[in-house]
């Protein structure tokens, strides 16, 4: 066939518009290479009226697009692209590289376009998911035929696209006869040019096409098929293809022929309908107006989906109505007072502030949403989780009745208008903390009552889990692009960890910034040119969408339409789970909820089970008077680990400096220490004042209510709504509004000139007005709400009163729950210090879990199984319930566990006392004295012995005994290194105390000395590393903070820029340390280092074996010039100055947790 | 994909003002462009020079070329007897060869 395509004027209507109908975005996970919002900027720029999404298995992309649309004024179209098999059969071709199981399948794909909403389309991806495995959605007819509020697009990945490109029009006339009987006038065709040489996307492909529909009789459609912003985007397509399929790049694998699937602008497509029609001997306009008149038939309007409000009926809440619920609400307030006030005066107080809040709860129709989370919490509370709410609620009287919240917002001066205000539409947001280790115990109760079974995904589900959409990062991207390019697994492994957690695109700007990679090894290693290439397309990557996970914590509650709003799909864990994340449930007007796992919860939850297991006492953490001097008295003395929220080295410094003697102390020392204090340096003025060194500053007597507490110095969120209301005269909700708008750059300047204006106008004089303005600037949008430190400050003290009057069942319950940022072996050297002898783990005592133990009339701590290396949950359960055991044949009979576990188990001592093993250790076996070796080689006989026994039964071998061998046991240097092997936690002698002749002898200053120095002084300090963290500190530039323990406590180094050039490698890949610093005092207690180098300490006390102490004072003296990189600094709207690598994950990793390496947060 | 027994490294003068060609000289001989047959877009394959200088050089500016060409087959002839040519665009450089023709 001889297609002319030119020769002719070309119809060109520059004035009239293009509507794109098959585009695809990121959210068509590791497909489409750009963002909703870029196609939409662009489909603006192009003035285009309407844009569509047509992303791959669902919409998740859908609120952000029409949160675009509607900030451009386009008007959206949402539909989605899905694998189609009539009757759900699919092809599976297995890949040769990974016996994949992900290779995109062969079956045709086609578009769906909703029509007038969005609803048949999310319940029919609901439908699919809900069907199928994970991962890869196949569209039925079944669920096809079920709903009729879209359009079919067969495009040129459907079955009719695929007949005619066979030039097989019979076989596609049958085919489309089939769409018709299922979906009759609602099928369009589509034609796609793509400038192929050949085939279905070629211009004569397209011209096939649109004949085709017109012999037919059917409406046709001219796409670009778009997964791409712009042309130069297709090497990023091609990387996506090859991570998608899991293979490196070829021919064979990516997609395209050529760069044409991009967002062409009208011209270039009206050029392409002239080319098209010309071949198809048809008209251009036709075809032109039949995508635009196809496009303005599926627009919806965005505002049906974004900023309503969809809360629970009042049925489901235990009402018939609304006007009910509000009686319903008032009376279990009520009910409240009498529960949590004693007395008639505070009863009458609270009822007075209970009606404030209730009317504007009333106003806003917030019953069933106050009533959904009390229900929540009563969950449970009804099954003993412990439960406390976190955020800006505990502000709320009514959640203080409701049970929702733990602390009294009258008594701490919370405020309900930092939560909930008429003024303010969205929904308030309430978080609430409970037990880590039960936290899906209350999804599945919220599940079965808000979506019981059968509801999901066809019925009125009112609950789902949320998304989170997993995007690109430097890693990732790392490693995707590494893999695509067929670089060694070695290799990729190599550089994707040399690199912290940052942004992708941020990759390049680390490796000429960061010490620790400016050295040239990747570059050595990888090859420059090579280096350059691949990390350039990572970059690339950054930010698009890799795939769909749940959200950690967050729920959406709602009206029964969920599932009409929503479409859902069923997560990993198994629960509904709606596939837009939670900044998208917002926006729709869904009630999102957090539900937390605190570790702490459990830890605590756990202490008081032990407590009444073990010494037959009930403890009610929640009705604890809130002015123990004791636990106070601890908190001051800084010896806070295990503590929540204070335990962190810069926390300790603070409560050093600061000893808090209060429980509203402690609310403002969890604020203090939060990047907006730090930046505004509220620290400083407030310990001066608080110390009586200097004067509180009051600003103006009208203010010295507010700021009494804090000595002047503004600290909370509260005191500010308060400043504003009481300077300028407006309510508290009005306040907390301008409050607001200091976060916001463009909202600064406005409220500054409203706020003067205001000020001046009420009397306050200039020198007054200016200071406050500066206040409030400094001030920004980081201060730190009260109620959030209120329900933090709770925790700390109920944490703080266990470990203070508890400490073992204490410390049990951290051991069990790790919830705090150290190792297990710092908590283990804690409870030492606190004199709680500890147990090694017995097979006939140990648990599952860390149990207290009577032990020489005093509490001692049994080591739990679950630490074991290697031991499964199953094993370590098969172990308790077998127990007691005679010997180690009996143990291996009964429990079947693996023989490296079983040596395991004997190498650190589980066996002894069954055996009655007593000698020290490194002593020499004397004839008849058994040692841990001997039973070790008797595992692996009885081992043997039990396999030849099962297999050969006939043979009927005499089991083998334990022979004392002689041989010497092991040292205990070998006994440590066993244990944190094993263990990882050095539970015979510190770690540290091998080298002690040596550092001795260097001069080393013990950590508990360290108070001691004086100021100034250069001293060394060594350790084993138990924490490095690079939080937001003021100069903005990274600094690293550094935490040894050496047996007698934790030591502090902080890392500059000077320090960090030459030793940043040292410091974040080694675990054993030795740093030399200049001594630095903080406070009474507080004392840390600025570090000036530090160095490993095994290969110094190897060169002190070799050649003495006098080779490693020389060695440490001699120091390379420090080269200085320039690093950027990130200034944020307000001014806050902040490293680009603080609060990020720094480099080098553990097999074990043997010290934490931090995502850096402050807390 | 290019045509037997033609000169693919022969480069043409091509006059081509909106991207579409309309004479082009070959061989010492000028030819007139009498209508466009096809037109067709190829690009991919970056990757495979990965290992190459050209590579190097590129890369090293962060900027893939993926070698980007357009084709169009065209009936042209200098006068008289009117056959068929494949002339293709390198994008990256603007350079214009014969693909296949006769």
């Amino acid at each position: 066939m001889k297609v002319r395509v030119s020769g002719g004027l070309l119809i060109m209507a520059k004035e009239e518009s293009f509507i794109h109908l098959n585009v695809v975005s990121g959210y068509s996970f590791q497909y489409g290479t750009a963002m909703p919002h870029q196609l939409v900027e662009r489909a603006g720029e192009f003035h285009m009226s309407a844009l569509a999404l047509t992303d791959r298995d669902g919409f998740a992309g859908g609120v952000r697009f029409l949160q675009a649309c509607a900030r451009e004024g386009i008007a959206p179209i949402v539909g989605s692209n899905f694998a189609y098999s009539a009757d759900g059969v699919r092809e599976r071709r297995k890949s040769p590289a990974h016996g994949g199981v992900r290779v995109d399948s062969a079956l045709p794909r086609i578009t769906l376009l909703a029509r007038n909403s969005w609803k048949g389309l999310a319940r029919l991806v609901s439908a699919i998911h809900a069907q199928q495995e994970r991962g890869a959605p196949i569209l039925t007819r079944n669920i096809l035929q079920e709903g009729s509020d879209f359009s079919i697009l067969l495009g040129t990945d459907s079955n009719v696209a695929h007949a005619l490109s066979r030039r097989r029009p019979d076989l596609a006339a049958e085919y489309l006869r089939e769409w018709r009987e299922i979906a009759g006038e609602r099928i369009v065709i589509e034609c796609v040019s793509h400038f192929h040489r050949e085939g279905i996307q070629s211009v004569e492909g397209a011209a096939r096409m649109f004949k085709f529909a017109r012999e037919h009789q059917i409406k046709a459609v001219l796409t670009n098929q778009v997964r791409m912003l712009n042309k130069e985007d297709a090497p990023v397509a091609d990387v996506l293809d090859a991570a998608r399929k899991l293979v490196p790049l070829h021919r064979r694998h990516v997609e395209r022929s050529n760069s044409e699937a991009y967002l062409k602008s009208p011209a270039e497509m009206y050029r392409i309908a002239n080319e098209v029609a010309r071949a198809a001997g048809e008209s251009a306009r036709d075809l032109l107006h039949g995508t635009i008149a196809c496009g303005e038939a599926h627009v919806l309007n965005p505002h049906d989906y974004l900023g309503g409000i969809y809360l629970p009926e009042p049925e489901v809440v235990g009402g018939l109505s609304h006007g009910e619920l509000i009686e319903i609400l008032t009376q279990r307030c009520e009910a409240g007072l009498s529960w949590r006030y004693q007395s008639e005066a505070l009863r009458l107080r609270g009822l007075y502030r209970l009606q404030e809040e209730l009317s504007v709860i009333k106003s806003l129709g917030y019953e069933s949403y106050f009533l959904t989370v009390a229900d929540i919490a009563t969950m449970a509370r009804e099954r003993g989780i412990r439960v406390a709410a976190r955020g800006s609620g505990a502000g709320s009287l009514v959640c203080y009745l409701l049970g929702i919240s733990g602390v009294d917002p009258i008594d701490h001066g919370l405020l309900m208008e930092r939560f909930c205000s008429p003024l303010r539409r969205d929904l308030p947001d309430i978080d609430i903390d409970v037990e880590s280790a039960r936290r899906l115990e209350i999804y599945d109760a919220l599940f079965a009552r808000y979506a019981p079974t059968g509801t999901w995904p066809a019925g009125p589900a009112r609950t789902a889990a949320v998304s989170m959409v997993e995007t690109y990062r430097a890693r990732h991207a790392i490693r995707d692009v590494g893999a695509a390019l067929g670089v060694p697994p070695a290799d990729i492994g190599m550089v994707a960890k040399s690199f912290p957690h940052i942004r992708a695109r941020s990759i390049k700007n680390a490796l000429a910034e960061l010490p620790e990679l400016r050295n040239g090894s990747l570059q050595n290693s990888i090859g420059e040119a090579k280096l350059t290439m691949w990390l350039s397309l990572a970059e690339k990557l950054d930010g698009l969408p890799r795939h769909l996970a749940l959200h950690p914590c967050a729920v959406v509650l709602s009206d029964a339409s969920l599932l009409d709003r929503a479409p859902t799909e069923l997560s990993a864990q198994g629960y509904p789970m709606v596939a837009f994340d939670k900044d998208d449930v917002e926006a729709m007007g869904l009630l999102k909820l957090d539900i937390l796992g605190v570790r702490m919860q459990s830890a605590m939850a756990y202490a008081i089970q032990e407590i009444k297991r073990e010494q037959k006492e009930d403890v009610d953490l929640d009705s604890l008077a809130l002015d123990d001097k004791e636990t106070f008295d601890l908190i001051k003395s800084t010896k806070t680990l295990g503590i929540f929220q204070v335990e962190s080295p810069g926390q300790r410094e603070l409560v050093g400096k600061f000893g808090p003697s209060s429980f509203n102390d402690l609310m403002i020392d969890i604020s203090l220490f939060r990047p907006g204090p730090v930046k505004s340096d509220m620290i400083t003025p407030f310990l001066k004042a608080r110390h009586g060194w200097s004067e509180a500053k009051m600003i103006h007597p009208d203010l010295t209510e507010v700021l009494y507490e804090t000595e002047g110095v503004v600290v909370f969120h509260e005191q500010v709504i308060r400043i504003i209301s009481i300077i300028a005269g407006v309510s508290l909700a009005q306040a907390d509004e301008y409050r607001r708008a200091l976060g916001r750059r463009d909202g600064l300047t406005e409220f500054g000139e409203w706020f003067i204006a205001r000020a001046h106008e009420r009397g306050y004089s200039p020198e007054v007005v200016n200071e406050l303005w500066e206040v409030l600037c400094a001030f920004g949008s980081f201060g730190f709400c009260k109620a959030h430190a209120a329900a933090f400050a709770l925790t700390t003290y109920q944490s703080a009163w266990l470990k203070q009057h508890y400490p073992a069942p204490f410390i049990a319950g951290l051991l069990t729950h790790d919830p705090g940022m150290y190792p297990k072996r710092l908590i283990l050297d804690e409870a030492r210090q606190l004199g709680v002898a500890l147990l090694p783990v017995e097979v006939n005592h140990s648990d599952i879990t860390y149990r207290v133990e009577e032990s020489d009339g005093r509490l001692a701590l049994r080591m739990s199984l679950c630490d074991v290396h290697g031991m499964s949950e199953h094993e370590a359960a098969t172990i308790v319930a077998s127990r007691p055991f005679l010997d180690i044949g009996d143990f291996m009979k009964r429990t079947r566990v693996s023989q490296p576990t079983a040596e395991k188990l004997v190498t650190i001592g589980a066996f002894d006392s069954l055996y009655g093993i007593t000698s020290q250790p490194g002593q020499i076996g004397r004839r008849r004295t058994l040692t841990r070796r001997d039973l070790f080689l008797y595992v692996s006989d009885v081992s043997k012995w039990g396999n030849s026994h099962v297999d050969q039964m006939a043979l009927d071998l005499p089991a083998p005994q334990v022979v004392m061998s002689g041989l010497p046991d092991i040292t205990l240097a070998e006994r440590v290194r066993d244990e944190l092997e094993i263990l990882g936690m050095d539970l015979s002698c510190h770690v540290l105390d091998f080298y002690q002749s040596f550092l001795n002898e260097l001069g080393v200053v013990p950590s508990s000395d360290l108070v001691k120095q004086r100021s100034g002084a250069l001293v060394f300090v060594a350790g084993v590393k138990v924490a490095s963290q690079t939080p937001p500190v003021r100069s903005g530039k990274r600094v690293v903070f550094l935490t040894l323990d050496d047996g007698t406590g934790c030591s502090d180094s902080t890392f500059f820029d000077d320090a960090q050039e030459n030793y940043s490698y040292t410091l974040f890949h080694s675990w054993l340390l030795l740093t030399q610093g200049v001594v630095r005092r903080t406070g009474e207690r507080g004392v840390s280092l600025r570090a000036t180098g530090c160095w490993e300490i095994t290969a110094l006390y190897q060169l002190w074996l070799a050649e003495g102490i006098d080779a490693v004072r020389e060695y440490v003296a001699d120091r390379p010039a420090a080269k200085r990189a320039s690093q950027r600094t990130l200034i944020h709207p307000t001014g806050y100055r902040q490293s680009p690598y603080a609060d990020i994950k720094p480099t080098g990793e553990s097999l074990r947790k043997l010290w934490h390496t931090s995502p850096g947060s402050v807390g | 994909m290019s045509g037997q027994g033609v000169e693919r490294g022969f480069l043409l003068d091509v006059v081509a003002p909106a991207g579409e060609p309309l004479f082009f000289t070959w061989r010492g001989r000028a030819y007139r462009v009498h209508s466009v047959l096809s037109r067709w877009c190829e690009s991919g394959g970056w990757w495979q020079r990965a290992s190459t200088e050209e590579l190097v050089h590129e890369s090293a500016i962060g900027e893939i070329n993926d070698g980007a060409r357009t084709s169009w087959r065209v009936e042209a002839a200098p006068e008289g007897a009117l056959a068929v040519y494949d002339l293709e665009r390198d994008e990256s450089s603007g350079l214009w060869r014969i693909t296949h023709h006769g």
